[in-house]
C-alpha cells in the first residue's frame, strides 16, 4: 500500500532509516537543545556529577593505592620489631648487636633503642632547654622524652636530618654526651638552629646537640623525643628494664619473613627466646583488603550519584517533551513519523548524556590532577573509566531518553496544535 | 460544476464524527462533498458547528467514525498510520491560526522543516525554501528568526512552509483569526494569488469577509454542512497547474 500510494501521489519513496533521516533528526536534537543552553546544561549537571564522581572515585582511588602500595612496600613489609624479653638484669642485646642482624642477607638497616625513663634506676627523667652547655640550667622543664638509639637504630627509624647530623659509632662507642633532637621537641625547646653549639639538659647534665631531626618514616612519635647514644644511657641511666629495649630491622622487600626467622638466632644463638619477633602481616593481603573495601564503597557512591544524574535526564527530558507539545504538534502534522518524533527527543537525550560524560571525565580527572599536585602525590588516572565515561554517559542518556521519547511519540497532532 | 472529469483532491461521502465521551458528541455527521484541483474553498460556521473536526479529518489529522474519506482518489480508511503521515506531509500543507514557527530556527529553516518531513534530499531544500519565501515577499528575510517578524510576516512564512513542498492541498485554519485588517488583507491577498496559480485551497474561518474571497463557501452548523454558497466563478481547469507546475 505504501508504494502504491507513493507511486500514485509522486511521493518519494522512504523504506526504513535513510542517512539523510539520520542527519536531519541529529540537527533538529541538536537545535532543539541548543534553544535553551542553560536548561540542557543543568540537564547535563546530574550526568557530569555521576560520571565524574565515577572516574574521579576511581582516580582518587588509584591514587590512594598507588600511595598505600608505597606504604605497604616501603615501610610496613620491610619492617621487622625485636623485644628483649629476657629475664637477665642487663639488655638482651649483644654489644654488636647491629652488626650480627646486618650480616643478615636482606638487611639494610637494625639498631636497637629504649625510653631512658623505662630504664632500672627509674625515676622520671626532666629535660630543660639552655643556649651553650657553660650557660646556667634552666629551671624550666619540659615534658619531652629521651631515647636511647644506636646509630644504627636511628638510621632504621628513617631519620631526615634537617640540621646538623647524626652521632656515628665514635660517639657510640666513646658513650659521648651528644643528642639529637626531633623537630618539635626542638620547637619546644626553642631551639632552631645548631650555631654556638646548643645544649639539652637531661636532669641537669648537658648533652650537645648535634642535629635536628625534621622527620623519621618509621618512628613519627621520635619527634618529640631527645636521642642520645645507647651507651651513653647505659652509663648514666642504666639498663632498661625488661622488656624495654627494642630493636628495629629495616629489610629488602620481601627478605621480611625470613629474617624474622633468622634474628633471633643471630642475636644470641644460645637463648633466641630472649627475643620477641614481629614480622610484618602480608602486605598483600592487607592491601588488597584496603583496596577492595575503598573501591567498593566509592564506587557504590558513583552508581548512586549515576542514578540520580539518570533521574534528572529523565525529568527534564519529560518536562522539554510537556513544553513542546505544541511543537511536536507541528511537526507531527508536517509529516514526522512518531518514530521520527521519539528518536529526536531520543536523540536529544542521547547528546545531553555524551556531553555530561565527557565534561564529567574531564572534570574529573582535573580534580584528580590537582588533588594530586596538592598533597604531593603521584596521580593515577586508570584510563579505561575516562575512555568508558562518554559511552556510559550515552547510555545513560539513551535509557534516560526512553521513556520520554515514547510521551512524545505519543503526541495526538490534533490536541497539541489547539494547544 | 466543471471539471467534475477530474479526480477530486477531497471527497467526503457522508463523513461523520462522533467523540466517544462520555458522552458521545457528534462532531460531524453525513458530510457529502466534492473538492477539485484548483479550486478555493472555505469553510464557515459558528464556535462548535464541526469546523476544526472537518480541518483535522480533510488534512488527514484525525479519521471519521463514519463514511469514507478520499483524498485524491485515495480511501485514507485504508491507511495505516505511518501512510497517513506520509501522505500528510506529501501532499497536504498547513498554515495555522497561531503561525506555529519554531522560535529558534529562522524563516529559512522553518520553511525547510515542511521540506525535511515531506522527503525532500537534504540539499534540494534550501533553494526550495528560498524560492516559496519569495513567492510570498520575504526574499529579504530569509534569516530572520520569528521574533523579528511581524505579524503578517510570520504568517506568510507558514504559509511558505505549507507550499513549500509543492502541496495537492494547502489547508489553512484561521489564517487570520490573529491578524488586524491590514495584515489579513496583506496575507489574503498572498493565499489568493496561489489559487490563482492553480493551487487548491481550503480555508476554514469564522470571518464572513475571508470566506467571500474564497469561490465556493461549505457552511456548516451542528456538525451537518447546511448549504453551499458560491461566490466566484471556479478557475478554469485549463489554469489548474500547481506552484511551480512540477506535480
Amino acid at each position: 500500500m505504501s508504494e502504491k500510494v507513493a507511486a500514485r501521489l509522486s511521493l518519494p519513496r522512504r523504506r526504513g532509516w535513510r542517512s539523510g533521516s539520520v542527519i536531519d533528526t541529529a540537527d533538529e536534537a541538536l537545535a532543539g537543545l541548543s534553544q535553551r543552553p542553560g536548561r540542557s546544561i543543568m540537564t547535563m549537571l546530574g550526568t557530569i556529577l555521576g560520571i565524574g564522581s565515577f572516574v574521579a572515585i576511581l582516580g582518587f582511588t588509584a591514587t590512594a593505592q598507588g600511595q598505600i602500595s608505597k606504604q605497604f612496600s616501603l615501610l610496613a613489609a620491610t619492617q621487622i620489631a625485636v623485644t628483649d624479653v629476657g629475664t637477665g638484669p642487663s639488655v638482651s642485646f649483644p654489644p654488636d648487636a647491629d652488626q650480627r642482624v646486618d650480616a643478615i642477607r636482606g638487611v639494610t638497616a637494625a639498631g636497637v633503642w629504649w625510653q631512658v625513663s623505662k630504664t632500672q634506676r627509674g625515676g622520671p627523667v626532666q629535660v630543660s632547654a639552655q643556649q651553650t652547655p657553660t650557660a646556667v640550667e634552666s629551671t624550666e622543664t619540659t615534658g619531652l622524652q629521651v631515647t636511647a638509639a644506636d646509630p644504627g637504630a636511628l638510621v632504621a627509624m628513617g631519620a631526615h636530618v634537617r640540621t646538623g647530623r647524626l652521632y656515628d659509632s665514635f660517639a657510640e662507642n666513646r658513650s659521648l654526651p651528644v643528642a639529637v633532637i626531633g623537630a618539635l621537641a626542638a620547637r619546644e625547646l626553642g631551639i632552631a638552629q645548631l650555631t654556638g653549639y646548643p645544649a639539652v639538659f637531661i636532669n641537669g647534665v648537658p648533652y650537645t646537640i648535634i642535629g635536628i631531626i625534621s622527620a623519621f618514616s618509621r618512628a613519627q612519635g621520635e619527634l618529640l623525643s631527645v636521642i642520645i647514644p645507647a651507651t651513653t644511657a647505659l652509663d648514666r641511666f642504666g639498663a632498661p628494664a625488661n622488656p624495654g629495649a627494642s630493636m628495629t630491622v629495616i629489610t629488602r622487600p620481601g627478605a621480611a619473613d625470613v629474617v624474622a626467622r633468622q634474628v633471633a638466632v643471630a642475636l644470641r644463638p644460645n637463648a633466641p627466646s630472649d627475643f620477641q619477633v614481629a614480622a610484618p602481616a602480608n602486605p598483600t593481603f592487607i592491601q588488597n583488603g584496603i583496596n577492595r573495601t575503598v573501591s567498593s564503597l566509592f564506587l557504590l557512591l558513583a552508581g548512586i550519584s549515576l542514578i540520580v544524574g539518570a533521574v534528572g535526564i529523565v525529568n527534564t527530558t519529560l518536562v522539554a517533551v510537556l513544553e513542546r507539545i505544541p511543537e511536536i504538534g507541528l511537526r507531527r502534522a508536517l509529516g514526522a513519523s512518531r518514530r521520527r518524533v521519539a528518536a529526536q527527543f531520543l536523540c536529544e537525550a542521547l547528546a545531553l548524556g555524551i556531553a555530561g560524560g565527557l565534561a564529567g571525565a574531564a572534570i574529573a580527572v582535573l580534580s584528580v590532577l590537582a588533588s594530586a599536585l596538592v598533597r604531593h602525590l603521584t596521580a593515577v588516572i586508570p584510563p579505561g573509566p575516562v575512555i568508558a565515561a562518554p559511552l556510559a554517559g550515552a547510555a545513560i542518556g539513551l535509557l534516560a531518553g526512553i521513556y520520554p521519547a515514547i510521551r512524545a511519540a505519543r503526541v495526538e497532532p490534533v490536541q497539541a496544535l489547539q494547544r | 460544476m466543471t471539471g467534475s472529469h477530474r479526480v477530486p483532491v477531497v471527497s467526503f461521502d457522508e463523513v461523520g464524527k462522533i467523540y466517544p465521551g462520555p458522552p458521545p458528541v457528534t462532531a460531524l455527521r453525513g458530510c457529502t462533498t466534492r473538492i477539485l484541483p484548483g479550486e478555493y474553498v472555505a469553510v464557515q460556521g459558528r464556535s462548535g458547528a464541526g469546523k476544526s473536526t472537518f480541518l483535522n479529518i480533510v488534512g488527514l489529522l484525525d479519521r471519521p467514525t463514519q463514511g469514507r474519506y478520499l483524498f485524491d482518489g485515495i480511501d485514507t480508511s485504508a491507511l495505516r498510520e505511518r501512510d497517513r503521515t506520509r501522505l500528510r506531509g506529501g501532499s497536504i500543507g498547513f498554515v495555522f491560526q497561531s503561525f506555529h514557527l519554531l522560535h529558534y530556527r529562522s524563516a529559512l529553516e522553518n520553511v525547510q522543516l515542511g521540506l525535511t518531513y515531506a522527503g525532500t534530499r537534504r540539499g534540494a531544500r534550501p533553494a526550495l525554501a528560498a524560492e516559496a519565501l519569495a513567492r510570498v515577499g520575504l526574499q529579504h528575510k530569509l534569516h530572520s528568526l520569528p521574533s523579528a517578524l511581524s505579524g503578517g510576516e510570520k504568517q506568510r512564512v507558514a504559509v511558505a512552509r505549507a507550499l513549500a513542498t509543492s502541496p495537492r492541498l494547502l489547508l489553512c485554519d484561521e489564517p487570520t483569526g490573529n491578524l488586524d485588517t491590514a495584515t489579513t488583507a496583506e496575507v489574503m491577498s498572498v493565499i489568493g494569488s496561489l489559487h490563482r496559480d492553480g493551487q487548491t485551497v481550503v480555508v476554514i474561518t469564522h470571518d464572513g469577509a475571508v470566506a467571500a474571497m474564497a469561490q465556493r463557501v461549505l457552511r456548516l452548523s451542528d456538525g451537518g454542512l447546511a448549504a453551499v454558497d458560491v461566490t466566484a466563478t471556479p478557475v478554469p481547469a485549463s489554469t489548474g497547474t500547481m506552484p511551480g507546475g512540477t506535480r
